[in-house]
């Protein structure tokens, strides 16, 4: 295969091998290279082998943090929604005649879903409204607030959207009102009674005598969350406030326990201080 | 064969890209998940933001709501509460109201941002409050001195409902012609059915000097005073006293010293830093005045005693008893007592000039106050 060379100046078959891939000055070696592909196809099953591996456990890795991080992103959500779900029901009650009753893991309360001012009465009465939904006279009743008259009730009779009747400022519409006694200017909210719970882990609403539906991910410890009702003479100008106690408390974190107890204060606006109740109590 | 050691050489370049796509997969679905967490994160922080900025920016224009400075409105129209409006970078903030029943206002701040990342969040307050009509007040103080019981005078006392004149040392310039309601003389001393006038010597005078069975003047009618009923008078109070007090205004340098104790205003000097300012007074038990002078609306849930000397200009509402010697009221004065005779010793002078100046320049008939325990609204 070789030229006719002495024995001095022949290379030899490794000098040749490696003289293939630095001698700049001759033709590299382009022959075979037998009996080191196997050894080749080990090392790159190996490094296959590795790369597979570290990749399974990032992965693993990954996915058990990644859902530690969503359980608790849930947790925090709930617990969120929790919070300001109970203190924008509870904020604007007047708890004895909005008729709140409390337990430690249940209170009910009369739920304000829309309000209303009257814009035209006569042959029609029309209001313009604006609410979580749209009033439906087979869950909602009216309270008509102090005014010409002392604050009363007056069923929701029915209704039907009346576009222009009236002119509505942004974000209201004008609904046609069946219900009579109202008068012009009354300030009306619509309200369905419900009730709040904490049951199975979640926070559930019923309306009526309606099935519980869950408003948050199951993520509660019954036996520590709590609701409380604190009394306190909180004055800020305006008004003496109450204010319901909320012990949220979340499953543990691992590597924790313990259940993540995160205490709260729902400040009740509507209510003079002290309350039938004189005492600082927790029911 | 050098074509087949070439193909070879390329397995080791795929595996290891391979792997980098796989990293970068995983890279990539970690970063997604961090984003659409961090974009939650900001909706739910803009929206508690413009919660609390809704309701702060509402009770602002509560705190700061000057009944004197809004144009009159028309009932049953919105419209946007001046200087409430700002925006501050991305949040803007606007606090509107409707005027319903007389003197009631729905009141409906909001507050909406749009910030960095498209992110949108509005929020809403809204409360139902009132302002005192200041014409009840007028429907109430309609007498020199209205009781529901019995008052003695005595020689040298003066009832005097004759409303004439501008009360000394003031001018027309407190007292306008224009801004005066002209009701010309009103009654001196009106009683209940069945209150009584002990005592002689006095001087009662007015159209007529004596009402019996006066309107206005039932035990019920003392409940309420312009309106607003009993338990809501400290809502509408600048000040609260109880006890023994000495008059005397206050100042510092141009202002005046309104948190001094006893500073009912000045009325003797005009253009003192005090002399436009009348005080609504509660004091929710017996109050004696033992020297001074002082101006604007006192109600007393309690009796009351007004030393020799003592002048006051205003209205007066008493739930309990008087006891005056040598007093000076220019204005008018309500009394509810039953359990024994009220002395009104002293000379007490109806004066629509005291009283026009106290109803329209009382900072808390100015001010938005809670006309029900239903006043924080839910809002939608």
């Amino acid at each position: 295969m070789f030229p006719e060379t002495s024995a001095r100046s022949r290379p030899s078959a490794r000098r040749v091998r490696e003289g293939a891939g630095l001698n700049r000055h001759g033709p590299p070696y382009t022959g075979p290279r037998d009996g080191h592909t196997f050894i080749e196809v080990i090392v790159v099953l190996l490094a296959l082998s590795i790369i597979t591996a570290v990749s399974a456990a990032s992965l693993t890795t990954v996915t058990r943090l990644g859902r530690i991080a969503g359980d608790e992103a849930e947790r925090l959500a709930a617990r969120r929604t929790f919070a300001l779900l109970v203190a924008w029901e509870v904020g604007s009650l007047m708890p004895g005649p909005d008729g709140l009753q409390l337990s430690a893991d249940t209170f009910a309360l009369r739920a304000f879903r829309g309000r209303g001012v009257v814009c035209a009465v006569g042959s029609t009465t029309r209001l313009n409204y604006r609410g979580l939904r749209a009033p439906d006279a087979t869950k909602d009743s009216l309270l008509v607030l102090e005014g010409r008259t002392a604050e009363h009730t007056l069923p929701y009779t029915g209704g039907a959207w009346s576009p222009g009747s009236c002119v509505a400022p942004a974000g209201e519409q004008t609904l046609e009102v069946t219900t009579p006694g109202l008068d012009l200017h009354d300030i009306v909210l619509f309200f369905e009674r419900g009730s709040y719970h904490i049951a199975n882990g979640a926070l559930r609403y019923r309306r009526g005598p309606g099935g519980r539906q869950p408003v948050t991910a199951d993520v509660f410890v019954p036996d520590s969350t709590r609701l409380g009702l604190s009394i306190a003479s909180k004055t800020w100008g305006i008004a003496d406030t109450a204010g319901l106690d909320l012990r949220i408390a979340t499953e543990p974190v691992p590597p924790s326990s313990a259940p993540s107890v995160w205490p709260l204060r729902v400040p009740i606006r509507n209510t003079r201080v002290p309350l039938d109740s004189a005492t600082d109590s927790a029911t | 064969m050098s074509t087949h050691a070439r193909g070879r050489g390329g397995s080791a370049l795929l595996a290891v890209i391979a792997a980098l796509v796989v990293a970068e997969l995983l890279v990539l679905g970690l970063w997604r998940i961090a984003a659409g967490s961090v974009a939650a994160a900001r909706e739910s922080a803009a929206h508690d933001r413009m919660r609390i900025e809704a309701e702060s920016a509402l009770r602002d224009a509560i705190a700061s709501w000057d009944e004197a400075a809004t144009p009159a409105q028309p009932a049953g129209i919105w419209y946007v509460v001046p200087g409430s409006t700002r925006s501050a970078g991305s949040v803007h903030l606007a606090v509107e109201a409707i005027a319903v029943y007389r003197g009631v206002r729905l009141l409906r701040s909001t507050a909406s941002v749009v910030a960095n990342g498209g992110v949108r969040a509005r929020a809403a307050a809204e409360a139902s409050l009132s302002v005192v009509p200041a014409d009840e007040f007028w429907r109430d103080f309609h007498s020199a001195v209205v009781s529901g019981g019995d008052v003695g005078i005595a020689a040298g006392d003066t009832v005097d409902g004759t409303n004439a004149g501008t009360p000394s040392p003031w001018t027309a310039a407190e007292c306008p012609p224009s801004a005066l309601p002209a009701f010309g003389p009103r009654p001196g001393l009106a009683l209940a059915a069945g209150a009584n006038l002990t005592g002689a010597g006095g001087t009662l005078a007015g159209a007529p000097p004596l009402l019996n069975g006066a309107a206005r003047a039932a035990p019920s009618d003392f409940d309420r005073v312009g309106g607003v009923d009993a338990p809501d008078f400290r809502l509408i109070a600048d000040r609260f006293e109880t006890g023994s007090i000495t008059l005397a205004s206050a100042s510092a340098g141009s202002a005046c010293d309104t948190g001094r104790r006893g500073n009912w205003g000045e009325p003797a000097i005009p253009g003192n830093p005090c002399h436009d300012y009348f005080p609504i007074v509660y004091s929710a038990s017996d109050l004696s005045i033992g020297a001074g002078e002082g101006q604007g609306i006192l109600i007393v849930d309690g009796n009351l005693r007004i030393a020799a000397g003592v002048r006051f200009y205003g209205a007066i509402l008493v739930r309990g008893l008087v006891d005056a010697a040598g007093a000076e009221v220019h204005g008018s004065v309500r009394i509810s007592g039953t359990a024994g005779p009220s002395r009104l010793g002293g000379a007490f002078r109806y004066e629509e000039c005291a009283l026009e100046r106290a109803f329209r320049l009382a900072p808390g008939l100015r001010r938005l106050y809670r006309v029900s325990d239903r006043w924080w609204l839910p809002s939608f």
